[in-house]
C-alpha cells in the first residue's frame, strides 16, 4: 500500500551570531542570485533572507541582525530575540568568530538554552590560524553537543558542509550549572509555563528585559530569590565561567607578534597622524567616486542624445516629439544620472562596514561629534552628503539610536553635494575669476556649520533614547567579500531608482509642463509667470531676474540641472538632431567604448586630490549670466541655493526613512535658513 | 526596580577576599598599561552590556592608545579591542597586573 504524503514544510532556519562575525557573507555565499533585501517591519534595519533547495528540501534561511547576548537592549537585538521567540525557527544557526572564541560563547550559551535544534558555524578560522588560534572542533561539538562546521564564509569554504549539516542538527546537549537554588527555580518555572524555554525562565527570574514581559508568579519568586542570593550576578558569574571553561579546554593560542590589525592601528589611530590621514582616506573616496562615475555619467548622456535622435526621426507632432524628448527622456536620464554616483558612494560606504574602517573613524571622532551631541560614527553620513545627499541619508542607519540618524539626516542637506558644484563653478567663473576656489570653499564651509548648527539645536526635538553607551568594538581588519559589497551597492542603489524615480520624472514633466503652457515664446509660458512670482521673496537678495528664480524649480528635482536650465532659459533651446537607427547605434558603441577607455584610464589617477571641475557649461551663458546680476546677488543666489532644499531624491529618502512629518519640517527649515542667510549675505556683502 | 539598581559584579576570588586592592580604575591606566578587570560598576543594562561585550572580572586588560582628542579609550582584552568613554572606564575598576 503506499501513502501520499505532503512534502516536509520548508525547513526554517535563522543565522544568529555577534555583530562583525561574517553572517552576512555567509548568506551571500549561499544565496547565489536569490538573496532578498528588505527592512524589518516598522524598523529600518535590513533584513536578508534567501530561499533555496538543497537535497530536495526546501530551506528558507533568514538572518538575524548582529547581537551580543539575548537580553540585548538595542534595536537590532531586540529584533533578534523577538524573532527567536516569537517566531522560533527549526534550526538556529550559530556563527561564531573563531578567533574571538570565549566572548562568542556567550551567546552561544544562551542560544543552548532555547532547547532548539542548533547548528555552530565557527567562521573566520582564517584570520584566526593567521593570529596563532586553533579550536579543537572536534571537543568543542562534544561538549556542545551539536555540529560544528568550520567555514570561511568570504571565499565559500565549508559552505556546502553547512547545508548538509542543516538537516542533522539536534538541541545542544550543553548546560551551564547554576546555582542549585535557581537551577531548581528555573526547572520549576519552566514546568508551570509549558511552551517556556529554559533561557526564558532563567531571564524572568534574574533580570528584567525590554520587551520580555515577566508572569506575575515569576516575578514574585524573583523577589523571594533575592532575599538568598542575587540571581542577576548568580547568573552572570555562572556563564562567565562556563564560557572561559570552554574555551580553555578548546582553544590553543600561540603568542605571536602584534597582529596585522595592530600594526594597521598603530598608523591609522596614530594620536597626531590619525586625524589627517582619516581626512586623506575621505578625499580619496571622493577622488574615488568621480573619477568612475564621470564616465558612465557621460555614457549615458550619449545614449539620450541618441535615443532623443531616434525620436526625432519618427517626425511626431511637435508637442508629442517635445514630451518624449524634454520630458520622459530627459526625466528619465536625470534618475539614471544618479546611478553611478549612487553605486560608488555605496561601495564606498559598504567597503567602510566591512573592513573595519567605519568603527575606527567612530573612535577618532567620537569627540569631535559630541560637541553637536553626536555620535562618533555620525560624521561618515555627513561626510557622504558632500558626495550625494541621498545615500548620506540611507547611511544614517549605520547609527543605532532614532535619534541620531534623525537629527544626521536633518543637517545632511546642508552639504554641499557634487551637484550644487557644477553651478558654483559656473558662476564663479562669471563674477569671481580670480578668487573662484575661495569662494567655492566658502560655501562649503557654511554648508557644514549651518549643518552641525542644525544638529546641534535639534538634540530637544526628538526625546534620546536611553541606554546610550559609548562601548564599541574595534574588529579586526578584513578585506569583505567582494561579492557581498557589490551586491549590497547594486541592491541600495536600485532601491533608490525605484522610490525616487517616480517622483523625479514626475517633477521633470510638471517643469516641461509649465514651460509648454501656453505655447509660444518662453517668455510667456506658465514657467516664466511661475518665475517671476518665485523673483518676489528673493528681491531682497537681489536676484530681480525671472531666469534665475525659475531655474531653482528644476534645481528642486536635481542640482545639476540648473545649468542646464540656465542654458535653455537664457540662451533657447537645443534643436534636436535626428539620427538614423544605425548612426544611433554607432554612437552607442562609441560611448560605451569612451566611457570604458576612461574607466581604466582613471585606475592609475586614483591618487591625487580631488580639483575643481571646469566649467563646462555652454558658451554665451557666461556672458548672459554676468549681465543678470550683481556679483553680491550671484554669490546671494548662490548661499541660497546651497542651502534651500533638499532635491526630491533627498527629501523622498528624508521621507521613506523618518515620515512625512520630518521630511517636511527638513523642507521648511532649510528655507528658512537658505532665505535668511542669502538675504544676510547680499545685505552685508562688503565687497563691490 | 531593580534595573537602576548600582551593582558591582566581582570574581568569587575577590568576593571571599576581604583586603581591598588598588582602587584603580580603567580611566587611570598609563598608555600600554596591563591590569586585570575587578570590579564592573553602574546600572543594569549598562554591566549586562559590558559583560557581554567581553568586559568580564578577571580579564586581563591592556589599554592599547587614547583617541587623539583625549577620549575614549581603546582597550584590548585578549583577541578583543573596544573602544569606550572615559566616563564609562571610570566605572570599571582594575586591579594591578
Amino acid at each position: 500500500m503506499t501513502t501520499l504524503c505532503a512534502p516536509p514544510a520548508a525547513l526554517r532556519v535563522a543565522t544568529v551570531g555577534n555583530p562583525n562575525v561574517g553572517k552576512s557573507s555567509l548568506i551571500n555565499a549561499l544565496s547565489g542570485a536569490n538573496l532578498q533585501v528588505g527592512n524589518w517591519p516598522g524598523t529600518t534595519v535590513e533584513r536578508l533572507s534567501v530561499h533555496f533547495r538543497w537535497n530536495e528540501r526546501e530551506i528558507d534561511w533568514i538572518d538575524l541582525p548582529g547581537t551580543y547576548s539575548l537580553a540585548g537592549a538595542t534595536s537590532e537585538e531586540k529584533i533578534t530575540r523577538d524573532e527567536l521567540l516569537h517566531h522560533p525557527p527549526d534550526v538556529i544557526v550559530n556563527v561564531v568568530d573563531a578567533a574571538n572564541l570565549e566572548r562568542n560563547l556567550g551567546l552561544t550559551l544562551e542560544l543552548c538554552e532555547l532547547g532548539r535544534p542548533m547548528l555552530v558555524v565557527l567562521n573566520l578560522v582564517d584570520e584566526a590560524r593567521a593570529n596563532g588560534v586553533t579550536i579543537d572542533v572536534p571537543s568543542l561539538a562534544r561538549e556542545l553537543g551539536v555540529e560544528v562546521v568550520e567555514t570561511v564564509a568570504s571565499t565559500g569554504i565549508g559552505c556546502e558542509e553547512v547545508k548538509s549539516a542543516l538537516v542533522r542538527a539536534r538541541p545542544p546537549g550543553w548546560h551551564v550549572s547554576y546555582p542549585e537554588f535557581l537551577q531548581d527555580a528555573a526547572r520549576s518555572v519552566q514546568s508551570e509555563h509549558g511552551d517556556a524555554s529554559f533561557w526564558q525562565a532563567i531571564t524572568w527570574l534574574s533580570e528584567d528585559v525590554a520587551g520580555l514581559n515577566v508572569p506575575a508568579g515569576v516575578l514574585q519568586r524573583r523577589q523571594q530569590l533575592e532575599q538568598i542570593q542575587d540571581p542577576f550576578l548568580s547568573v552572570a558569574e555562572a556563564r562567565l565561567s562556563a564560557a572561559r571553561g570552554l574555551a580553555g579546554e578548546t582553544e590553543q593560542r600561540l603568542n605571536q607578534g602584534p597582529s596585522l590589525t595592530e600594526r594597521i592601528d598603530r598608523v591609522l589611530l596614530h594620536r597626531l597622524l590619525g586625524l589627517p590621514l582619516f581626512l586623506l582616506g575621505m578625499l580619496l573616496v571622493f577622488r574615488f567616486t568621480y573619477l568612475f562615475s564621470d564616465p558612465w555619467i557621460g555614457f549615458l548622456d550619449v545614449v539620450k542624445t541618441v535615443l532623443s535622435g531616434w525620436v526625432a526621426c519618427l517626425h511626431l507632432p511637435g508637442l508629442l516629439q517635445s514630451f518624449l524628448v524634454h520630458g520622459a527622456l530627459d526625466g528619465a536620464g536625470t534618475v539614471a544620472a544618479f546611478s553611478p554616483v549612487l553605486f560608488l558612494l555605496y561601495f564606498a560606504l559598504a567597503f567602510l562596514e566591512g573592513s573595519g574602517l567605519l568603527a575606527r573613524t567612530t573612535f577618532l571622532f567620537d569627540q569631535v561629534m559630541k560637541w553637536v551631541g553626536l555620535p562618533g560614527r555620525s560624521l561618515i553620513p555627513l561626510l557622504l552628503g558632500f558626495g550625494c545627499n541621498v545615500p548620506a541619508v540611507y547611511s544614517t542607519r549605520i547609527l543605532p539610536h532614532f535619534s541620531d540618524r534623525l537629527r544626521v539626516a536633518l543637517a545632511i542637506p546642508f552639504m554641499a553635494c557634487s551637484a550644487r558644484l557644477t553651478v558654483f563653478v559656473l558662476f564663479a567663473a562669471v563674477f569671481f575669476p580670480r578668487h573662484g576656489a575661495v569662494v567655492v570653499l566658502s560655501l562649503y564651509a557654511l554648508g557644514l556649520a549651518l549643518g552641525l548648527l542644525t544638529a546641534f539645536l535639534t538634540r530637544r526635538l526628538v526625546p534620546a533614547e536611553t541606554d546610550q553607551t559609548g562601548i564599541m568594538e574595534l574588529p579586526s581588519y578584513r578585506l569583505p567579500s567582494w561579492r557581498a559589497v557589490i551586491r549590497q551597492a547594486w541592491l541600495r542603489t536600485r532601491s533608490f531608482l525605484k522610490d525616487a524615480g517616480g517622483p523625479i520624472l514626475g517633477a521633470v514633466l510638471l517643469v516641461w509642463f509649465l514651460h509648454q503652457v501656453p505655447p509660444g515664446p518662453m517668455d510667456r509660458s506658465l514657467y516664466a509667470r511661475v518665475s517671476q512670482a518665485l523673483t518676489v521673496p528673493l528681491e531682497p537678495l537681489g536676484v530681480h531676474d525671472w531666469r534665475l528664480a525659475g531655474a531653482l524649480m528644476p534645481g528642486f528635482i536635481a542640482k545639476e540641472v540648473v545649468v542646464g536650465t540656465l542654458a535653455v532659459s537664457y540662451l533657447g533651446d537645443d534643436p534636436v538632431q535626428p539620427c538614423g537607427f544605425l548612426e544611433g547605434l554607432g554612437q552607442l558603441a562609441g560611448g560605451l567604448g569612451t566611457a570604458l577607455k576612461e574607466t581604466l584610464l582613471a585606475v592609475p589617477q586614483l591618487v591625487g586630490l580631488p580639483t575643481l571641475p571646469d566649467d563646462s557649461s555652454p558658451q554665451g551663458l557666461q556672458a548672459a549670466l554676468g549681465r543678470a546680476v550683481t556679483p553680491a546677488a550671484a554669490y546671494a543666489y548662490l548661499v541660497f541655493l546651497l542651502l534651500y532644499t533638499p532635491c526630491v531624491a533627498t527629501l523622498a529618502a528624508t521621507r521613506s526613512e523618518f515620515g512625512n512629518r520630518w521630511a517636511f519640517f527638513s523642507l521648511l527649515w532649510q528655507l528658512s535658513v537658505a532665505w535668511l542667510c542669502g538675504w544676510a549675505a547680499y545685505r552685508f556683502w562688503p565687497w563691490p | 526596580m531593580l534595573e537602576n539598581r548600582k551593582t558591582c559584579l566581582v570574581t568569587p576570588e575577590q568576593s571571599d577576599n576581604p583586603v581591598v586592592h588598588t582602587q584603580m580604575t580603567l580611566a587611570d591606566l598609563h598608555i600600554g598599561g596591563h591590569g586585570t578587570i575587578a570590579e564592573l560598576n553602574g546600572p543594569r543594562p549598562f554591566i549586562r552590556r559590558l559583560m557581554a561585550l567581553g568586559v568580564k572580572p578577571g580579564s586581563p586588560v591592556r589599554l592599547v592608545r587614547v583617541a587623539p582628542l583625549g577620549d575614549p579609550l581603546h582597550i584590548q582584552l585578549g583577541p578583543l579591542n573596544l573602544s569606550i568613554r572615559r566616563q564609562e572606564a571610570h566605572q570599571v575598576t582594575v586591579s594591578s597586573a
